[in-house]
């Protein structure tokens, strides 16, 4: 576990980098963000499509879904279902998905395209504890519960118990 | 049913006037326990000099440098801790045992109590869900009642506002999301729900005078509950707008000290709550930051950013370089405000990133920080910001530090 904690910190040094370095992005993200109070933000199940679109290279991080650095990951807070026997939207065998989560905003650099992205939690389990990933893009506190990722949202499942956290694209933002 | 035959054979053996070689060994080995029992080391029969067997008490009410470490056990979230530590000697001086999903607890100055709120299921991660309120003896650390509240309390990551005391602290509130926002009031003298309140739109929940709290809204309203004697719902108001959630929003990391709230932005500026009158008034918000710091991407973050030191009237802030969403960033320094002055008055580089801050209430402060992923308590001397020690093995993921 300690090497797992230590990744954590590796990564988010990483990414502290990255941003630094993309900040005209982030200006973008942020304008989007504001915009985006006008989409269907309300946090209902809606997490059976993922219809195909273009994926970065699986060999790189931002196409591992394996990795905390996955595109769609910009805004978990958890562990990675990909990591935990399931996929980026298929919870692991066993736990229960929760229909009720909260939205985020990721670039997709396959196509540089912004996509809606649902960050469901699989529930009734003890949590998984790999791939354990914080990015907090567009994330806000808990006051805005559809844009916050500081919330357990196992809510609607049978248990409360956190598992992992799925990362479902919704649609184009 | 089968209790009838042993009935029976013992009875005979009562009755029986020599015991057969078959019985003899029964009689021999209740004879045996019967001896080991009596010579087992019972503290009243230990002789003069050797060992007496026990169990450790504490004071009932602690010196103001132990210090609580609370740790929701990210990896194994169904057992939650609180640690109990000396800051000022490194002694590990207790645990709690808080349950499911354990966010924080709750320390009232008046009552010989310690409150937490936890979720139990019945079969560890599933079946019948039970939320409760627990209240422990601080000199024993062993439960003294519960409370059962209904099953929907809200949790996540931890942070001091899941649930609080009103000023008088007869009430602890407690936040629910199910999604739908509301609050469970636990009456804590009679050890009742007295109420649950619906509160569509705001969360967390900050003690505000005598059977009053407030609540953080989505509009950036602020809204204020008082409750009647009872416990139950007497009115709500909201102030208007006090912050702009999309333009800065601020975190719900606030801190207490005296009659204010004190609320950080992402962006690094200080949002008072004036408590006092029949309803609170929002001073003029101000920066942490001068330009200089701005240009050098310098602003708060953290789990647990902001601390206060009542008595000198000073705020601790976690403080790192970066730029917008790194809000929960672990934090490489804290910057320490007059805050009659709003000045800096002290920076202190720490001796390692911290996600949680705490400083104790004594003259002489101690600063305290942990790492979320490193469970260890550092502890630097305020004044002066030396690094004094580390505790180590503390649980698996400390981020509440919470001092009396």
């Amino acid at each position: 576990m300690e090497k797992l904690l230590d990744q954590w910190m590796e990564r988010s040094g990483r990414r502290l980098a990255q941003r630094l370095s993309r900040r005209g992005f982030v200006a973008k993200l942020g304008v989007l963000l504001v915009g985006g109070t006008a989409l269907p933000l309300l946090p209902v199940a809606r997490a059976a499509a993922d219809s195909a679109r273009p994926e970065p290279d699986a060999t790189t991080p931002e196409g591992d879904p394996e990795s905390c650095d996955y595109w769609r990951h910009c805004a978990i807070d958890g562990f990675a279902c990909s990591c935990c026997g399931g996929t980026q939207t298929a919870c692991p065998p066993g736990a229960e998905l929760s229909a009720v989560t909260w939205i985020g905003t990721c670039r997709n650099p396959a196509d540089d395209r912004n996509y809606v992205i649902s960050y469901n939690d699989c529930c009734a389990k003890s949590p998984c504890g790999r791939c354990i990933c914080n990015r907090n893009e567009g994330d806000r506190p808990m006051y805005q519960p559809a844009k916050s990722n500081d919330i357990n949202w196992c809510q609607s499942a049978s248990s409360n118990m956190y598992h992992c956290t799925l990362a479902v694209v919704l649609g184009e933002a | 049913m089968a209790i009838h035959p042993g009935h029976s054979k013992r009875t005979k053996w009562l009755t029986a006037r020599r015991a057969t070689p078959a019985t003899r060994l029964p009689i021999a080995l209740a004879l045996l326990v019967f001896l080991v029992q009596a010579a087992l080391p019972a503290p009243a029969r230990s002789a003069p000099g050797f060992d007496e067997i026990g169990e450790t008490t504490l004071p009932a009410s602690y010196p103001p440098r132990w210090v609580w470490v609370s740790d929701i056990s990210f990896f194994h979230m169904a057992d939650g801790r609180a640690y109990l530590v000396d800051a000022d000697s490194g002694r590990f001086k207790g645990q709690l045992s808080t349950g499911g999903l354990f966010m924080h607890l709750n320390l009232p100055a008046r009552r010989p109590e310690i409150y937490a709120v936890g979720t139990y299921y019945s079969r560890l991660t599933r079946g019948e869900r039970t939320d409760a309120l627990t209240i422990y003896d601080p000199a024993k650390l062993s439960p003294i009642a519960e409370v059962v509240l209904p099953p929907k309390r809200h949790t996540g990551m931890p942070l001091l506002a899941y649930q609080a005391l009103t000023d008088d602290e007869r009430f602890l509130v407690v936040m629910n999301m199910t999604p739908a926002q509301s609050v469970t009031v636990v009456d804590l003298e009679r050890r009742v729900v007295s109420a649950e309140i619906p509160t569509p739109g705001c969360a967390m929940v900050y003690g505000s005078g005598k059977r009053r709290f407030q609540m953080l809204c989505g509009s950036g309203r602020l809204q204020t509950v008082q409750l009647t004697r009872d416990g139950e719902l007497e009115r709500s108001m909201q102030s208007a707008p006090f912050f702009d959630p999309s333009r800065d929003p601020i975190m719900e990391k606030g801190r207490r000290i005296g009659d204010r709230w004190l609320h950080l932005s992402f962006a690094g500026d200080v949002y008072s709550v004036q408590l006092g009158a029949e309803e609170p008034s929002f001073p003029e918000p101000w920066s942490l930051l001068s330009e200089r710091d701005r240009a050098r991407n310098w602003r708060p973050g953290g789990l647990m950013p902001l601390a206060a030191h009542t008595a000198t009237e000073r705020i601790y802030v976690l403080m790192h370089q970066g730029g917008p969403d790194t809000h929960k960033d672990p934090g490489v320094e804290v910057w320490v405000y007059d805050l009659a002055k709003r000045r800096r008055v002290q920076r202190i580089p720490l001796a390692a990133p911290a996600t949680s801050i705490q400083v104790t209430q004594d003259a002489a402060p101690l600063l305290l920080a942990t790492f979320v992923a490193n469970p260890a308590l550092e502890v630097y001397e305020a004044a002066s910001g030396k690094h004094l020690r580390s505790i180590g093995e503390l649980g698996t993921t400390p981020i509440v530090i919470q001092s009396y």
